[in-house]
């Protein structure tokens, strides 16, 4: 008896100025320990900066052809090598970063969105609704991510932006499922219980009780759908349904070095080798989100 | 009895639901079903009374519920059209590119289940704490890696440096190496995280401490014990396992050049071809299905730990 009240009050010390030093290094330890995980978060920002400020890295133009430079490899001049037109590959990576980060933009937010009011609206008003709701993201998982996504774009047609909406509403499900699992256990809760016994409208519970209270779950698969949509999205640039040729879009341009391949590999492998980290980052940050899920 | 009865109602409603959804948005969302019939580059020179004729004689001017139904029965009875490129039944088209794909999808899907057991026996089996940390982290790897990037480095590798096989694939096993690599990679990403964890739990469990009480190696603990109760879930996952596979096809088929299912799905996005992508979605969504069902049948008799709780539950 003596040694919980002990440890319980111990724990209300923790968060005075009087805490033993142990948890100050505590406070620092994330970022001694997990290297991974601060390099992971530089990536990140280092690919927001390209978006934001391209002109700060590179003082290049992505689309202007040079013929003293044809097919040149990686040098201190052209950190990633030329293309077949002189153009500068750093430079247009550089630059495409903001087509391929938007188009993700995009996806996540279509996904996160309509899979969030999908699952939370099946999960609170159950019944029908939630066995129809249910059936769809059904149907929405019984087809692959990237074979929907291309059945889309063939009906929506190509560009950066269809091929976004596809990504988004093929990943739809993903958010739905979980966030109809995390309102079913929220609304089994008893400060749900109690909100509605004291007569609180249910759209009031539902606002104001569940809604924030299920949020978290959905909010940490964020980043993994995020690296998933960049490579969706990258996919079909290789594969043309994405921007149209000129643009520099990462999956086009790992796309325009195949047929290089054998003489020039670096016209496809240092893009490539972009988008990898890029994705490695996000999927690294979302691990770090969800400790119990990852390894 | 219940139970698969139930299992394959629910199939048959996922099948059906993909029927409705493609219908829906392969022939109502465009605005002219009849413009996605001709290649992208004749549709500006369509006459306008021509087109009308057209528009009749598919059947796309009578109201939607009418050619939904209508193509339904058809489908019932295994006629999705034709293609639109090469007017060959769509039926006929799959079923010319899909043994191709079924080879192709079955030398991968081995590969990728002996690459991912190895990783999570390996990872369990070592001692020392940074060597398997090093092995924990390939996985991770492997599903953040592009497939068509991967693709371009073996080829670059194993065709252009190395020339032990043609970087495009052919008939016959030379050209199914690379390709097959290139498929299981990808794919074995999932599996092996999937494991990894499974055989870390499973490691943890008491059982191994008795075995281990009892003189057993590491080795031998592993092999006959951990393996099977780690790998077992691992069917579960045999529905979205099957579903990468057809999906990864359409990456490999299209960067070695190889004949099969996923080069059909890319050329008839590209083409607009709308029955050819209906045809697929059915293919890949029976596919999943299908696996799924048996799946969902057949575990409780390889499992006798859930036969026990779905008889309590329905009882």
């Amino acid at each position: 008896m003596r040694l919980t009240t002990a440890s319980g009050l111990d724990a209300l010390d923790a968060t005075t100025p009087s805490a033993p030093p142990r948890r100050r290094f505590g406070v620092l330890h994330p970022v001694v320990a997990q290297p991974g995980l601060v390099l992971a978060v530089l990536v990140i920002l280092l690919a927001v900066a390209f978006c934001v400020i391209p002109g700060v890295f590179t003082w290049k133009d992505p689309y202007v052809p040079d013929t003293s430079a044809i097919l040149a490899g990686p040098s201190a001049a052209q950190p990633f090598g030329t293309d077949r037109l002189g153009r500068d590959i750093y430079t247009r990576t550089v630059y495409g970063t903001v087509i391929t980060l938007t188009a993700t933009l995009l996806a996540v937010s279509i996904a996160f969105f309509i899979g969030t009011a999908l699952g939370l609206v099946a999960g609170f008003v159950r019944g029908v609704v939630d066995l129809v709701l249910m059936r769809v993201v059904d149907v929405l998982l019984s087809v692959p991510g990237l074979l929907l996504t291309m059945v889309i774009v063939s009906a929506l047609g190509y560009g950066t932006t269809n091929v976004a909406v596809a990504v988004g509403i093929s990943s739809v499900a993903n958010f739905a499922r979980v966030m109809r699992a995390e309102v079913l256990k929220v609304t089994q809760a008893d400060f749900v219980e109690a909100a509605a016994s004291i007569g609180t409208h249910r759209l009031a519970i539902l606002l104001r009780h569940v809604l924030p209270n299920s949020m978290s779950s959905v909010v940490a698969l964020i980043p993994l759908q995020f690296g998933s949509s960049i490579l969706a999205i990258a996919a079909l640039g290789f594969l043309g349904f994405g921007a149209p040729p000129p643009q520099p879009e990462w999956g086009l341009l790992v796309a325009e070095g195949r047929d290089v391949l054998a003489v020039a590999p670096w016209i496809s492998l240092f893009p490539g080798a972009v988008i990898l980290s890029v994705v490695l980052a996000s999927n690294r940050i979302s691990r770090a989100l969800q400790p119990e899920r990852g390894l | 009895m219940n139970y698969a009865l139930l299992k394959l109602g629910r199939a048959l409603i996922v099948v059906w639901g993909a029927f409705t959804a493609s219908f829906i948005l392969l022939y109502l969302m465009p605005a002219s079903p009849i413009e996605l019939l001709f290649p992208p580059n004749e549709r500006a020179s369509i006459d306008p009374q021509a087109f009308k004729e057209m528009e009749h004689a598919y059947g796309f001017d009578r109201p939607a519920w009418q050619q939904y139904v209508d193509r339904l029965l058809a489908a019932l009875h295994g006629d999705f059209g034709t293609s639109v490129g090469t007017g060959q039944p769509v039926i006929k088209a799959i079923g010319e590119a899909l043994p191709n794909t079924v080879i192709l999808a079955a030398c991968a899907l081995v590969l990728a289940s002996l690459f991912a057991l190895s990783i999570a026996w390996v990872a369990t089996y070592l001692e020392s704490a940074r060597l398997r940390n090093l092995i924990s982290s390939v996985p991770p790897l492997l599903v953040s890696f592009p497939s068509f990037l991967l693709g371009l480095i073996i080829i670059k590798v194993f065709s252009f440096q190395l020339g032990w096989f043609p970087p495009i694939s052919g008939e016959g096993l030379r050209g199914l190496v690379l390709p097959a690599v290139a498929l299981a990679i990808p794919v074995s990403g999932p599996i092996a995280q999937l494991l990894l964890r499974n055989f870390q739990t499973e490691y943890a469990s008491p059982y191994v401490l008795t075995s281990y009480s009892k003189g057993t190696r590491k080795g031998k603990v592993l092999n006959t014990e951990v393996l099977r109760n780690a790998s077992l879930p691992a069917l579960t996952q045999g529905g979205i396992i099957v579903g990468e596979l057809l999906a990864g096809a359409v990456i490999t088929e299209t960067i070695f050049s190889r004949a099969g299912i996923g080069r059909l799905t890319e050329d008839a996005v590209r083409a607009q071809d709308v029955p050819i992508v209906q045809g697929i979605v059915m293919l890949v969504a029976v596919c999943f299905v299908t696996v799924n069902f048996i799946v969902d049948v057949s575990y409780p008799l390889v499992d006798p730990r859930l036969k026990a709780v779905s008889k309590g539950v329905t009882a």
